[in-house]
């Protein structure tokens, strides 16, 4: 643990079908409490029901009155140490629901707060575009100009903003993450204020929820498509190694490590392993990488900002269609069994795979992904891993997931960021992996449980394979998505 | 005035020594396994809950003590030689 003892150490825990949240330290408390109170009603028995003896009048029948006499008093404390172990267990049970109640109530205020604002400026849009677009036309001409007499002065400033917003640490502050998942949820609603008063607000998040972040996200990628960005391509597979594979993931950290990272030129996007157990059907575990370019423009990369923007739209993404495909070459059926783990673009991707049915889900492990609006199947059991000071799991919204177990943790110590050069540092890889090393140390039931449940996925099968895929975009648009020029390359694990 | 008892009653207390002390001993390894508080609380919260746990943490001291001493008087109440 050494290195980790630092305020951003705390695994918050939550969801899992029980409205608390609490850290994880909180519930392993209450699980404590609770095993040590069913442990005293153990003894409580025991000692109730002794045996005892029957002596004839003497020192002997004296002392063991005695001693049944101490027996009955133990008893007593024993039955009223156990009555304190459950109400203090249901005390710090009660205080994460309320803290539960108190956050979703916060959300929902915020939400609303969030939709209303946008309503208004959906309906002042008008007014906006009148009043305001010829000053900003103007000034936009007028820095033009200025642009084009002084060379990159603008680019300059642009670069120079950033770089102080990098400094500032703004964009890592958890108010602001916040901020950003409340617009992301609210951009939906500035549409809907351009509708008859009422009608917004019944189509929204607030009423029907007909429309949501997919909707908005939708807007953006048409209005994009018309300037030339989010155009989505069919992929291709171009590379495909598979070695042996030798054991099952060991816990989170060991989860999270075989996610591929997609940080080089050509390396794989996604790994799916094969387990085996004789006379029953393979099972299957699938690894989906992170963003490797925020290119606005689709090239050859399918883990871009297109496929961001797809996968927020609702739709079939670049990235979701390897992923798919990357089953398909490995065999995968519709029945068989599979668990799909993803980083950022990619957790999104497991999200969405799970959501879309197409395979037989059978857990999802997600970490820094925008899942909150993909309606991840109740029956899946889900662990979904964020940094309260992410920005990238926030536009994904509000997590709607209710039966998933959610861990949340600041990464950052209170001002670290402001330190770094990355603008989300909380984002990165080597934050995640301490997460999820902090994870397989933790101690309450709900994380060691979600933990076991997803080691018995693989109990009693053998590993057989693991297969890295590779694919660009190198298709044109409309060719049909091709599975048979993988090559041979290799792929760091 | 002297009393004899038979082997069965001696054994059946001997018996009652071993699972009272194991019993107490139980509690004992009981009073290990309740939180030491530490939650990152401030204030009455955390004030209430380590009181509580002081208070859970002496019922169950109190409980193994008597339980230790009801086995010992079960294994003095054995006839000596």
């Amino acid at each position: 643990m050494d290195g980790r003892c630092r305020v951003s150490d705390g695994l918050t825990v939550g969801g899992g079908g029980v409205l608390g949240i609490a850290t994880d330290e909180q519930w392993a408390a209450a699980d404590r409490l609770d095993r040590a109170a069913g442990s005293l009603s153990e003894i409580v028995a025991r000692a109730s029901s002794l045996p005892r003896p029957a002596l004839p009048h003497g020192e002997s029948a004296y002392l063991l009155e005695q001693s049944a006499e101490s027996v009955g008093a133990g008893v007593l404390s024993l039955t009223d140490a156990e009555g304190r172990a459950r109400a203090t267990a249901g005390s710090l049970r009660l205080a994460a629901e309320a803290y539960g109640l108190a956050d979703r109530a916060a959300d929902s205020l915020l939400q609303m707060i969030g939709a209303q604002v946008a309503q208004t400026v959906g309906r002042l849009a008008p007014l906006l575009v009148f009043q305001i677009l010829p000053i900003i036309v103007t000034g936009a001409a007028a820095a033009g100009i200025l642009e084009a007499m002084r060379p990159g002065t603008l680019a300059r400033a642009g670069t120079d903003a950033g770089a102080a917003l990098t400094r500032s640490g703004l964009l890592s502050e958890p108010v602001v993450v916040e901020l950003v998942r409340t617009t992301a949820m609210s951009l939906d609603d500035v549409g809907l204020g351009m509708l008859p008063v009422g009608l917004g607000g019944a189509l929204g998040d607030q009423g029907l929820g007909i429309t949501g972040t997919a909707t908005a996200a939708g807007t953006l990628v048409a209005v994009g498509r018309a300037l030339g960005l989010f155009r989505e391509t069919p992929v291709r597979l171009v590379g495909a190694e598979s070695k042996p594979l030798e054991r099952a993931p060991q816990g989170f950290a060991d989860r999270f490590s075989r996610i591929p990272s997609g940080e080089r030129d050509g390396e794989a996007q996604v790994v799916v392993e094969r387990y085996s157990a004789p006379g029953l059907p393979d099972r299957f575990e699938v690894h989906i990488g992170g963003t490797v370019t925020f290119d606005p423009v689709a090239s050859d990369e399918p883990w871009d900002q297109t496929s961001n923007m797809v996968n927020a739209a609702g739709g079939v993404s670049g990235s979701a269609a390897a992923v798919t495909e990357a089953l398909r070459a490995a065999g995968v059926g519709a029945d068989d069994q599979v668990v799909v783990s993803g980083y950022s673009q990619g957790a999104g991707t497991a999200a969405a795979i799970a959501a879309a049915g197409d395979f037989d889900v059978r857990g999802v492990v997600t970490f820094a992904g925008p899942t909150g609006q993909v309606a991840i199947p109740e029956h899946i059991p889900t662990v979904i891993v964020e940094h309260t000071d992410d920005l990238v799991p926030a536009l994904g919204g509000v997590q709607e997931n209710a039966h998933a177990v959610v861990v949340q943790r600041r990464a950052l110590d209170p001002g670290e960021a402001g330190t770094m050069s990355e603008p989300v540092p909380a984002h990165l890889r080597p934050a995640y992996a301490e997460t999820a090393a902090l994870m397989d140390d933790a101690r309450s039931d709900r994380l060691r449980e979600a933990s076991a449940a997803l080691a018995d996925f693989t109990t009693g099968y053998a590993p057989v394979s693991t297969t890295a895929y590779h694919f660009d975009r190198g298709a044109e648009p409309g060719d049909p998505v091709s599975g048979g020029s993988a090559s041979r390359r290799s792929v760091a694990r | 005035m002297t009393v004899t008892i038979d082997d069965h009653q001696v054994h059946a207390l001997q018996a009652r020594f071993r699972e009272l002390d194991a019993l107490a001993c139980r509690a004992e390894a009981i009073r290990a396994a309740i939180p030491e508080g530490g939650l990152h609380w401030r204030g009455p919260a955390r004030w209430a809950y380590e009181h509580a746990l002081g208070r859970l943490d002496a019922a169950v001291a109190q409980a193994s003590s008597h339980l230790r001493q009801a086995a010992q008087l079960s294994g003095w109440a054995v006839p000596r030689e």
